[in-house]
């Protein structure tokens, strides 16, 4: 007997969690499926979350109204911020996360959400009636019927682990591959590929010699990475460093005759971002040592991810590699290094929306569309399970403009580019980066999670309070006069500023570099008010670099044009007089959404893109 | 909601339109940078230019106010110009060393400079121009497109090329610095974020950068294309041969009413280099003093000219006037061209001498459009010809590719400006993006997969 759902939601990562929630808070009775009830929203690889462009998507997540940042926040054991001298546009949070804990968290959330079912079993193929998506059907034969489905299967697709020499099917180590759902999407007619991810041996702290290695603490004064979690201040734990060296890179060497990397086993692309140490120790051969980050892994466990020294040699290579480490001359090895390869769906066939082209009502996100991260499946399974909602509920789709949001450029990035490594997020693949901060991702996003149903109507007040005091305040700040009296000259004289030409306003005051927005009100003589720290940032960050934002925001203005214009589903690039074939080959390959998206093709020229407006405007024309 | 355009500004020139050449602007800010430039005869500025109306009167520089030439403006309020938008037309002596100091003061009054087709498409999405019009005109420019970036870089051949290419990396290696400072803080091998450090070696791209422009300029201001002139007395058929030229070469746009003044259709694209007719009918007209300025404006043409081409009647014995011209020629940049070949030839090319031998060249009648197909193949050989062998910087730097140089330097200057004065990376790197695509317009997009590849390969990074 078939059981029926609204939604049907394949893997329980990072991913799949996101999409099951939007689905079930936006109304679907949704079904996730998992292989392993117990290692839900596991961290497979370090045991931390954010960091550059990583925080800024775990941040787009919550104002969306996604789940990801508030069990974060939860169970971090350290909180850290990334380049904390440097602009609001570019500090990052990083949290390490308690792994068992944050497992225990989401599984809580998943259990206590209406609407959402959990179950464990494999999902061996995707069922499809003509070109719609009809269900799934499970390893034991149990058929899933709903008329959305979102895949989000992660390494697991014919996931095969190298050890050096030796090889063995698993998704991760310990857990079973998915088999059968590659084979069902490629009889589907879906191009797949094959990447390669790699993870670092876990150690027993109890073995390890903290007492010769640098330590790092966490940061006390630091920002969460949602808007609600409570702003409680933990007792941090410490991580520490220490570095491989000759030795290590000789052991490293003398490996290489049984490592599958450079033997040929391994067909999978790895990221280059996150190389393994034998690729490290080859490629930048100049490096007499390379760094290693003990990360710990909870506070109620002894195991240590060895961060930086990722590999696929054989344990024995592992173990002496280890054993040459300063701090590590004694550590045991709980869990060794592999490599992993598995299937991914060349994501040039999605639509922005996730949806596969060819395949109504199958969305596939996070890892097995050719990205690496936590952040980046999570971001995935997002969108992912909001379009499969919206479509269900008949509405219009949500897709992110680049100028909007880290999630518009990844899913841009995706479908129009596609993927030759795992596709990480990095700032500098954001055009509009000034614009993209964590300090201003409720300004830019919770619009959108308020009319979709994700943040509900008492969020939407909260938020509301919370950036209309922030607007208050640049009012105040516009409005305060601050003169040039003896006193006020001596107090910039102190603080190593130019004195006053004449009275300005205590917002033109904050403008120069090196005044905070309390020495600001001081001069002005009047009380600064309390404000969250990314409330605070984004007043400064707002009045100082306000040219700068402008010229971005005057950029993404003159894109709109293009970026509005839809290219309907049906368009026929063989009319568009004067199109090279190359062109049109390619358009039609991507089926871009916009005009603007279609002029970020590689290889398409602009004067292509003008020839599809017309075009366009001829079909407008004769209707 | 659709924000407003910016403003754009070409030369508009139809080919052969010997002494009056046109500067077009359009778009929302074209009549306030019009009254920026616009003086009346005496000197006073023109507070105000009545729409659809001739008003004579000088156009000056932008910053220093000194009279460029005297012209006549005409304001042609939305929607009833060739765009739909607000246009000034600067009608001016032509000539393009003075025309392309006109649109430079344009330009820096606020306008960009237009796309090629640009007023074309403007005109078709404000509804002015029907659609097989449109889909013409932007035939073309795909078709050129391509052709012309293979010949951008052909261009600019030599030592030019070669210090563009430098540029390019040097800009991308800064970027790449900038960015693996911002996204990679924990890496070992990324070095702290060193602004002072930075701005030393950026200052050495602003001077490169500068030292192009200075060079450029100083070799041909502003000109651009290839200068090719049209000679020969009266009566031999200039006039039809440079309308089946033009023609042969732009049949699909030349029939359409208003598209004759765009920037594109205003010259010739010949295997994507831009050939700027200047045709020197009509200078002798006159006679007395006229005739007298009109063969020294000749003469000062064809000196300056790429390529001339030298119209001779076969079918009249050749006379004194056709002998002087030929003999101020330099015989390397001349094509000849034998005309009316409908009619018996009274004379054979051999009687022009032996060293006339092995100058390229073609036997046609333009009344009859014999011969033009040869003709077209003979020009185009010898453009290419001498886009290939043109010394660096001589033949073009194009007045694009000069401004794209100034907006890069401009914004490589403001990135040094931001890392001097310790704003942060991202800031410095925002004003990279800028000079980036600046020069994007000489070299093509940088991707920031491209600034990534340089990172990870230059950067060991592996947290």
């Amino acid at each position: 007997m078939a059981q029926r759902y609204d939604l049907i939601v394949v893997g329980a990562g990072h991913a799949g969690c996101e999409a099951a929630f939007a689905g079930a808070r936006m109304g679907l009775r949704t079904l996730l499926l998992t292989l392993h009830l117990d290692h839900i929203a596991q961290m497979s690889c370090n045991p931390a979350i954010g960091g550059l462009g990583k925080s800024h998507l775990v941040a787009d997540v919550d104002a969306l109204g996604g789940q990801m940042g508030t069990v974060a926040d939860a169970t971090a054991i350290q909180f850290r911020v990334l380049n904390r001298k440097k602009g609001a546009a570019v500090q990052a949070l990083r949290v390490q996360s308690d792994r068992a804990e944050y497992i225990l968290a989401m599984r809580r959330a998943l259990e206590q959400q209406d609407r959402l079912f959990i179950c464990q079993d494999m999902a061996r193929e995707v069922l499809a009636d003509g070109r719609t998506v009809a269900g799934v059907r499970g390893q034991w034969g149990d058929e899933y019927l709903a008329p959305a489905v979102v895949l989000a299967s992660g390494t697991f697709m014919n996931g095969l682990i190298h050890v050096g020499l030796l090889s063995f099917p698993a998704g991760r180590a310990g857990d079973f591959p998915a088999t059968g759902i590659s084979e069902s999407l490629a009889a589907l007619g879906l191009r797949l590929g094959r990447l390669k991810t790699g993870t670092p041996p876990r150690l027993d702290g109890r073995t390890i010699d903290f007492s010769r290695l640098e330590r790092q603490d966490g940061d006390e004064d630091h920002p969460y990475f949602s808007w609600r979690s409570p702003r409680l201040r933990i007792e941090q734990v410490p991580c520490h460093v220490t570095y491989t060296n000759a030795q290590t890179h000789a052991v490293i060497r003398a490996g290489l005759d049984r490592s599958p990397l450079y033997g040929g086993q391994i067909k999978g692309v790895g990221p280059r971002y996150c190389p393994s140490i034998e690729t490290k120790v080859l490629r930048f051969s100049d490096r007499d040592r390379h760094q290693v980050f003990l990360e710990p892994e909870g506070r109620r466990t002894v195991e240590y991810y060895a961060n930086g020294i990722s590999t696929s040699l054989p344990a024995d290579v592992q173990q002496a590699m280890v054993h040459s480490i300063e701090g590590l001359e004694e550590a045991q090895i709980i869990r060794p290094a592999y490599a992993v390869e598995y299937d991914f769906i060349f994501p040039d066939q999605l639509r922005p929306t996730l949806e596969c082209k060819e395949i109504n009502g199958l969305f596939l996100s996070g890892q097995i569309i050719g990205t690496s991260g936590y952040e980046e499946a999570a971001a995935l399974g997002l969108v992912a399970g909001i379009n499969a909602a919206l479509q269900i509920r008949g509405e219009p789709p949500l897709v992110l403009p680049r100028s909007e949001s880290y999630i518009g450029v990844m899913i841009d990035d995706l479908v129009t580019k596609g993927v030759d490594e795992p596709y990480r997020m990095f700032t500098s693949r954001a055009e509009y980066r000034l614009l993209l901060r964590c300090d201003n991702a409720l300004r830019r996003l919770s619009g959108y999670g308020k009319r979709i149903g994700l943040l509900s109507a008492q969020d939407a007040e909260q938020i509301d309070a919370k950036l209309g005091r922030v607007d208050d305040e640049l009012a105040r700040l516009s409005r305060l006069r601050i003169s040039p009296s003896p006193a006020a000259q001596a107090q910039l004289a102190a603080m190593g500023q130019a004195p006053l030409t004449g009275a300005i306003s205590a917002l033109e005051l904050l403008r120069r570099p090196g005044i905070a927005y309390c020495q600001a009100l001081a001069l002005a003589q009047e009380a600064p008010r309390e404000f969250l720290p990314e409330d605070l940032l984004q007043i400064e960050t707002e009045i100082r670099y306000e040219g700068y934002l402008k010229r971005e925001a005057e950029m993404v203005a003159r894109t709109q044009k293009l970026e509005q214009a839809l290219i309907p589903d049906n368009f026929d690039y063989a009319l568009v007089a004067g199109l090279s074939t190359e062109s049109r080959q390619r358009l039609e390959q991507v089926r871009p959404r916009t005009l603007g998206q279609a002029g970020r093709i590689p290889g398409i020229p602009s004067a292509a893109v003008t020839l599809i407006m017309i075009a366009l405007k001829r079909r407008a024309n004769h209707g | 909601m659709i924000p407003p355009e910016d403003t754009i500004a070409a030369i508009a020139t139809p080919p052969g339109a010997g002494g009056i050449g046109i500067v077009r602007i359009s778009g929302p800010s074209a009549l306030s940078i019009a009254l920026r430039l616009a003086q009346t005869q005496d000197g006073h500025p023109l507070r105000e230019l009545p729409p659809r109306r001739v008003r004579r009167g000088l156009v000056c520089g932008s910053e220093d106010g000194q009279p460029i030439d005297q012209v006549l403006w005409l304001y042609l309020p939305l929607p009833g110009s060739y765009t739909g938008e607000d246009t000034v037309e600067i009608q001016a002596h032509g000539g393009p060393v003075s025309l392309g100091e006109i649109l430079a003061a344009v330009l820096a009054a606020g306008a960009r400079l237009a796309e090629p087709g640009e007023f074309t498409k403007r005109a078709f999405l404000n509804g002015r121009m029907d659609l097989t019009a449109a889909e013409a005109v932007a035939g073309l420019i795909n078709a050129t497109s391509q052709a012309a970036r293979r010949i951008a870089l052909h261009q600019l051949r030599g030592g030019l090329a070669d210090r563009i290419a430098n540029l390019r990396a040097a800009l991308i290696h800064a970027k790449a610095e900038l960015e693996a400072a911002i996204d990679f803080p924990e890496e070992e091998d990324v070095a702290p974020f060193d602004g002072a450090g930075l701005a030393l070696s950026i200052q050495e791209i602003s001077t490169d950068i500068s030292a192009l422009i200075a060079g450029a300029a100083s070799r041909r201001p502003l000109v651009e294309g290839v200068r090719c002139v049209i000679a020969g007395r009266s009566n031999v058929g200039k006039s039809s041969l440079l309308n089946r030229l033009l023609g042969l070469e732009r049949a699909i746009v030349h029939h359409l009413p208003g598209t004759t003044r765009d920037t594109i259709e205003d010259s010739l694209q010949l295997e994507g280099i831009l050939v700027r007719i200047i045709d020197t009918a009509g200078l002798r007209s006159e006679a007395g003093e006229v005739e007298l300025a009109g063969i020294e404006r000749t003469r000062a043409e064809v000196a300056a000219a790429d390529l001339v081409l030298l119209i001779l009647d076969q079918s009249q014995p050749l006379t004194v006037e056709d002998r002087t011209i030929l003999a101020g020629l330099d015989r390397q940049r001349t094509i000849l061209v034998l005309n009316k070949s409908d009619l018996a030839a009274s004379w054979n090319p051999a009687v022009l001498g032996l060293e006339w031998a092995a100058v390229p060249a073609a036997v046609v009648s333009a009344k009859y459009n014999i011969g033009m197909d040869g003709l077209s193949a003979v020009i185009r050989n010898a453009v290419v010809a001498r886009a290939e062998t043109a010394e660096p910087a001589a033949l073009m730097i194009n007045m694009r590719h000069l401004i794209a140089l100034q907006r890069t330097l401009e914004a490589v200057n403001r990135c040094r400006g931001a890392l001097l004065n310790a704003l942060p990376p991202e800031i410095a790197a925002s004003d990279m993006q800028v000079a980036l695509s600046s020069l994007g317009e000489i070299t093509g997009e940088t991707t920031p997969d491209e600034v990534l590849d340089v990172i990870f390969s230059s950067f060991c990074i592996g947290k």
